[in-house]
């Protein structure tokens, strides 16, 4: 069984190292990476609304605070990328906490309409505060990442090949940490408190502390996405904290399968690529979103990670049942 | 010894008292039940021992020291575990899943450690397996720890969460209604685990209806009417006592 996944583990490194060799349009290429992009922001969104169960609709301002504080600091402080990249996440992890210690306190609700509250006065931020952020022109000809890395030396992003490597091992690293967060103590204290939060705190589980993390985390990985966005497609602007994204990370983590890592990554991937194709108007989009969305919580409320899941616990229970043993 | 004390306690839900200047006790190493009709405050007492509920007045203490204005999970810390009227438990997660999690914030929190899973974490994750093994296997649940709770009979749910209680080794367990809503067969075999708990040195409080389970447990009972205490003693006197015949059955 372990050979078995180590053969999948190389055989799906393969496949990744290769895509860039493989894929001969640069249009695909352009969404590949941006999948890239929207599974980092996905999961991210995924911690709080699916581990959590709190309805956030913050998300756009950190992506926002995490463009543009990499944006500023490359751009005005000459401060190396990998530095302001990091910077990004850790800013608007601060912010999410200063926005969380209130907010978090509030019921279900209310959280909602606090962070729905923060991301339009974010958004009214970037456009008006014009000497910082450039207003509603947005800060354009953001300069393309280079990375100095000890022993390695320079590196300079500016092929789609480039953007595919780094971003494809930030997706890595991102995927792995969640995954061993959501399958750690933590994630199964913050299930604990989705799933009956006074049995948990009975349980000696402090809701809130854990509220906090889970939003913490899930601000940092929004301010990395959009740190690489911004240097990705040389741009930052007030669209960056656009109401629209809550439709997409929505759509993205509960047709993917809220709670799940595996179906957000799916989700993720998917709702990257079927837009594109479909070539459809964005006021024509909106509605679409919104039937599907519909159409998953009537009739597939745990999304397709959630089918999987069930798939596979079918399964053992059949066989469990085949052994006699239940 | 004292371990779980009020001392004056009120509770007022707007106009009504629920509790009424109530002092009660527990000992280390009792059982004691606390009976009373419907609507005499004794939930509210456990919510407010807890820490679920606040109090309008009085105090409450655990081992000497001031819970009163303690959180739930502070309090949960300190070693009272609790079940509830309506059974709470996670029914998402596995039965080992609702195990592991009664005792893992008993522990210790590192949150680090426990993304990266460090060794310390694993020794204490494999003691907590190791425990709630045990515990699973007193109750006879074994067979069943990796089905989803949500799957799980109403018998053996009430089961889990009254043995989840005891994952953290705790100082005081309170049972509401332990014996409410599940069959002959059941109620028998939750005696039996009580007496045996109580033997290995296991503290209890439990609220019940069933009279025959409070008196065959119980050393001392405690009776509230209206939110105040009318009686206590050993359960003999208790049947005995006019007040209580009187708050039961109606004068």
């Amino acid at each position: 069984m372990s050979i078995f996944r180590l053969l999948i583990f190389i055989g799906g490194g393969v496949l990744l190292a290769g895509i860039p060799y493989s894929v001969t349009s640069p249009y695909v290429m352009h969404l590949i990476i941006l999948s890239g992009i929207y599974i980092i922001f996905a999961l991210s969104y995924d911690i709080v609304v699916g581990y959590l169960g709190m309805l956030s609709l913050a998300h756009p301002a950190f992506y926002g605070v995490g463009a543009y504080t990499s944006v500023l600091l490359v751009m005005r402080l000459h401060v190396p990328f990998i530095l302001a990249f990091a910077a990004a996440g850790l800013l608007a992890l601060l912010v999410a906490l200063i926005v969380g210690y209130p907010a978090l306190r509030l019921s279900y609700h209310s959280f909602a309409i606090v962070t729905l509250a923060f991301t339009l006065i974010m958004r009214i931020v970037w456009i008006n505060w014009e000497s910082l952020t450039n207003g509603p022109m947005g800060i354009p000809g953001v300069p393309r990442p280079r990375l100095d890395i000890p022993f390695l030396g320079n590196i300079h992003i500016e092929t789609a090949t480039g953007y595919y490597y780094f971003i494809l091992i930030v997706v890595i690293l991102t995927c792995l940490f969640i995954y061993l967060m959501v399958n750690s103590r933590v994630g199964r204290a913050l299930v604990s408190i989705r799933e009956n939060e006074v049995l948990a705190e009975t349980l000696g589980v402090n809701a809130f502390k854990y509220r906090m993390i889970a939003f913490a985390i899930g601000g940092f990985f929004a301010g990395i996405a959009g740190s690489f966005t911004a240097h990705y497609i040389a741009f930052v602007g007030p669209e960056f904290t656009d109401f629209y994204y809550i439709t997409m990370l929505l759509i993205m983590v509960i047709l993917g399968g809220s709670g799940t890592v595996h179906g957000v990554i799916l989700g993720a991937i998917v709702f990257t690529f079927v837009p594109e194709y479909l070539r459809i108007t964005p006021e024509f989009r909106e509605v679409i979103y919104g039937c599907i969305l519909l159409l998953t919580i009537i009739f597939m409320p745990g999304g397709i990670g959630g089918k999987i899941n069930d798939m596979v616990e079918g399964r053992r229970l059949k066989s469990h049942a085949a052994a006699g043993n239940n | 010894m004292l371990l779980l004390e009020t001392i004056d306690l009120t509770k007022k839900f707007f106009g009504l008292t629920a509790l009424n200047t109530v002092n009660f006790h527990v000992n280390k190493g009792e059982i004691v039940g606390l009976i009373g009709p419907n609507g005499s405050g004794k939930t509210t007492l456990f919510n407010c021992a807890t820490g679920v509920l606040p109090v309008s007045g009085g105090r409450i203490q655990f081992k000497g020291e001031d819970i009163t204005n303690s959180t739930i999970h502070e309090i949960g810390l300190k070693g009272v575990s609790r079940t509830f009227q309506i059974i709470r438990i996670f029914p998402r997660l596995t039965v080992m899943e609702n195990m592991l999690l009664a005792i893992q914030q008993h522990q210790g929190e590192r949150i680090i450690s426990s993304i990266l899973r460090t060794p310390h974490v694993r020794r204490l994750e494999r003691h907590a397996r190791e425990r709630a093994s045990a515990l699973l296997d007193f109750v006879g649940l074994t067979s069943l720890k990796d089905n989803l709770a949500a799957h799980l009979s109403y018998g053996q749910q009430k089961l889990l969460e009254f043995i989840m209680a005891f994952m953290p080794n705790p100082e005081i367990v309170l049972l509401d209604e332990p014996a409410a809503a599940v069959n002959p067969t059941m109620i028998q075999k939750m005696m039996d685990h009580i007496t045996r708990l109580n033997q290995e040195g296991y503290t209890f409080c439990i609220i019940e209806h069933n009279m025959d389970v409070v008196m065959e447990l119980c050393h001392r009972v405690v009776v509230l009417n209206y939110g105040e205490k009318i009686a206590e003693g050993k359960p003999e006197e208790i049947r005995n006592n006019r007040d209580v015949i009187e708050a039961y059955f109606g004068g």
